[in-house]
């Protein structure tokens, strides 16, 4: 998933994949949270509205009928009405209007024609619904009802003027219109609206607390609702404006429900929230640039060290040993980059070693070693053990310094040993001015023998080489004695473990020892002595010469032993056996 | 004050009622029952009978619409027009008595005992008396312009006697009566011998001022 190229890319884009999710739920949650509360706000303050409209609504009336009640039982007012003229009654009635502080008073004979009216509203004729309050009012002393006038909604009372029984209607009424809508809203903080359904459904506003632009929206919403279903407080949509609204019934006028309408608009609910909203989604905002650094910091305090380490694994790959990743932390990386040093360091240490084994063993014992693992402890093998020695280097040393003596033994053993390993032999140890070489162990070539006098041969050479130069600068020939004998032996690790050599051991190295030794003998007159059975190992042939039978030194039986001259058929072995005259 | 004058103008034409009455020399009583339409007897119906001849000359009497216990007493009291009324405070308080009705607007202010004016009925029609002080107060005159009138008992019963022989036509009024002008006149010939009748009203719920 997500094919990243870079571990930064892929914990950046985790970290803040999760981190925005979290804040965005936090965020989504907060909101519906508020947004719910604020839709609660308004729930309640549209049922305690609704509450208060109608307490408010309840006590106005009350307020009046009562006012209203009093005024139709003044003496005064009966004693006024009782003069029968119009313009005194009119009169009466605007004064006494003001008095009980109704919108407007109507007095309707008993045979219910007007006989006069205070208010703005020019009644005229009696309409349909207010006979039909009187005709309530004859039988319960008093009736209420919204009642149209001339256009104009007004709450009427109807109660009879007694002297002592009725003798006229006295109807009082408050308006309904946009000042009560505004002292409604003053006290609700609702918009407050009264409306009423013509027959086509279609809603008429007939007072409101709403500017005049908002009422035309409002009409709108109406008619866009559907009335089949709905409940009390409903949502209500005005010009893309969610409102809550709360609907109910105020009165039927010419047969039509007049409702009133409180709203609130969700939006200005949510205004404080909307605030809470920005700050939480700066903190949002703050809290995802933070992780993103943070992300940054962690992918790089990871990346950083491991692209050291890479590039320093790669320098190791190339040879290049002089490799140290620095990495200051204390975690797993720390430890790695610790770990990867210390591995270096071992790398090195080990390539030191083995130089230096390969100085002081052969190659072929040192990679032996060194690929296998080492233990104490040896096996059967038939190698070819040669021993060499120089003649005459005691009286040699006499004469020089020791650093001088020194320098031209190491000459000396430097080219020797040259010539073994070259023969693929193995100098097992220096004697002094000898050589111990091993042919066959610990790794078998093709005609070990072979090899170990054809070492021999060369080493030889070499001393004569040698001796030209020494002469060359004036300097005593040196002359040398090779034995060199093929047998089973015993070849291993020995020693103790903390300190240990490759070696052979057995009856077969000391017999080359002492072949060695032989060829000190005048009588045989020659450098090189092997054993027949070397002779008969070795795959190349050789010019020979038999010495007979040899006592040796520590064995019972006499060996047969040769004088090695040369290479079978070779121009250099004639060469050589011409020099061995001199 | 023409009141004072009255009742020298009311004794002449009494003098020349009686001098009819007795030229005819016969009179009859006629007894009435009034029922309402449950058949329950309708106590305080006024019951009257008009003659061919028209309306008859005012009388000068004396009526005494009391007040006993913040009430008026009779409930409802007919009088032949010119009949003065006189309504005697008997309850230790004041009551101010009035009428706003057209047949006789009138008020006596707050008065005690029985120095009150009386009030000549002048004109036929309904008078309903109110206290302003006590709205609960209610008492009806109702003035017609015959002297056969009465109203009925707690019975139903109310007697007309006296009654010229002739063609009467017999009228009932009650506070409460719904309008049916075919059952509110029966029209009769009254002969020598005492007769029956009876009307059937049908009456509106009583609904009383409240105390």
């Amino acid at each position: 998933m997500f094919g990243f190229r870079s571990f930064q890319d892929r914990i950046v884009f985790w970290f803040l994949s999760l981190v925005s999710l979290g804040q965005i739920a936090v965020f989504l949650a907060v909101d519906i949270i508020n947004a719910r509360h604020a839709r609660h706000q308004i729930e309640i303050a549209l049922e305690f509205g609704g509450h208060s409209f109608q307490r408010h609504i309840q006590q106005r009336t009350e307020q009046l009928s009562e006012a209203a009640r009093i005024l139709a039982g003044d003496f005064a007012f009966k004693t006024a009405i009782a003069t029968r003229e119009k313009a005194t009654m009119q009169s009466v009635l605007e004064n006494h209007s003001v008095r009980i502080g109704a919108d407007l008073m109507l007095l309707i004979s008993l045979d219910e024609t007007l006989i006069a009216q205070s208010g703005d509203t020019e009644v005229g004729e009696l309409t349909s619904p207010l006979r039909n309050l009187i005709m309530v009012a004859e039988q319960r002393d008093r009736a209420w009802a919204v009642v149209e006038l001339n256009g104009e909604a007004y709450r009427l009372l109807v109660i009879p003027v007694l002297a002592p029984i009725p003798v006229a209607w006295l109807a009082v009424g408050f308006h309904i219109d946009d000042k009560l809508a505004l002292e409604l809203h003053q006290f609700t903080n609702l918009g407050v609206s009264f409306f009423q359904r013509d027959v086509a459904d279609a809603p008429r506003i007939l007072a409101s607390s709403l500017p005049p632009a908002s009422r035309v929206h409002l009409a709108r919403a109406l008619a866009r609702e559907d009335q089949e279903t709905q409940a009390p407080i409903r949502p209500l949509r005005v010009v893309g404006e969610e409102h809550l609204a709360l609907v109910a019934g105020f009165g039927v006028s010419a047969g039509r429900p007049i409702q009133v309408l409180l709203q609130r608009s969700l939006d200005e609910e949510m205004a404080p929230f909307q605030r809470l909203r920005l700050i939480v989604f700066v903190l949002s905002l703050g809290g995802l640039l933070l992780s993103l650094f943070g992300a940054l910091f962690i992918a790089r305090s990871v990346t950083r060290p491991l692209r050291a380490l890479a590039q320093a694994v790669r320098g190791v790959e190339g040879g290049n040993y002089d490799q140290r990743v620095v990495v200051r932390q204390k975690d797993e990386l720390g430890e790695l980059a610790g770990a990867f040093n210390r591995m270096v360091k071992g790398l090195v240490e080990r390539d030191r070693v083995r130089n230096v084994l390969g100085m002081v063993v052969s190659n072929a014992v040192a990679e032996s070693l060194l690929s296998r693992k080492i233990e104490l402890g040896g096996e059967e093998r038939e190698v070819s053990v040669l021993f060499s020695d120089l003649r005459n280097f005691t009286a040699f040393s006499e004469r020089r310094s020791p650093q001088e003596v020194v320098k031209r033994l190491n000459e000396y053993l430097t080219r020797m040993s040259a010539i073994v390993e070259a023969n693929h032999g193995v100098v097992d140890k220096y004697l002094g001015d000898g050589v111990m070489a091993i042919f066959g162990a610990p790794v078998q070539h093709e005609d070990d023998a072979g090899n170990a006098l054809k070492a021999a041969l060369d080493m030889c050479a070499a001393l004569d080489v040698m001796n030209t130069e020494l002469e060359a600068r004036g300097i005593q020939r040196l002359d040398m004695g090779v034995g060199v004998n093929t047998g089973t032996v015993v070849a291993g690790n020995m020693g103790s473990l903390s300190r240990l050599n490759y070696t052979v051991v057995g009856d077969g190295v000391n017999l080359a020892s002492r072949l060695e030794g032989l060829t000190k003998r005048v009588a045989y007159n020659t450098r090189v002595i092997a054993s027949r059975a070397t002779l008969d190992k070795a795959r190349r042939r050789f010019e020979t010469r038999e010495l007979g039978m040899a006592q040796v030194r520590g064995r019972d039986e006499e060996i047969e032993i040769f004088a090695v001259l040369g290479y079978a058929a070779d121009s250099v072995l004639a060469r050589n056996v011409t020099q061995k005259k001199d | 004050m023409p009141i004072i004058d009255r009742p020298y103008w009311c004794a002449g034409l009494l003098a020349l009622l009686l001098s009819i009455a007795m030229a005819s020399g016969v009179a009859a009583t006629v007894s009435i029952d009034v029922v309402d339409g449950a058949g329950t007897p309708v106590r305080d119906a006024v019951v009257y009978a008009q003659g061919e001849r028209g309306p008859s000359a005012a009388r000068c009497v004396t009526v005494v619409v009391d007040q006993v216990d913040r009430e008026f007493v009779p409930f409802v009291t007919p009088v032949q027009t010119g009949t003065s009324i006189r309504f005697p405070n008997r309850d230790d308080i004041r009551h101010h008595v009035y009428s706003f009705s057209p047949a006789k607007t009138f008020a006596i202010e707050l008065y005690r005992g029985t120095a009150a004016p009386q009030v000549v009925m002048d004109k036929p029609g309904t008078v309903v008396l109110g206290c302003n002080i006590h709205d609960h107060m209610l008492a009806y005159i109702f003035v017609v312009d015959t002297p056969h009138f009465g109203a009925t008992d707690r019975d139903g019963k109310a007697m007309l006697s006296d009654l010229p022989p002739g063609r009467h036509a017999f009228r009932i009024w009650h506070p409460r009566l719904q309008d049916m002008p075919d059952a509110l006149v029966q029209e009769r010939v009254v002969g020598a011998a005492d007769s029956r009748m009876s009307f059937k009203v049908l009456l509106k719920p009583e609904r009383r001022p409240k105390h």
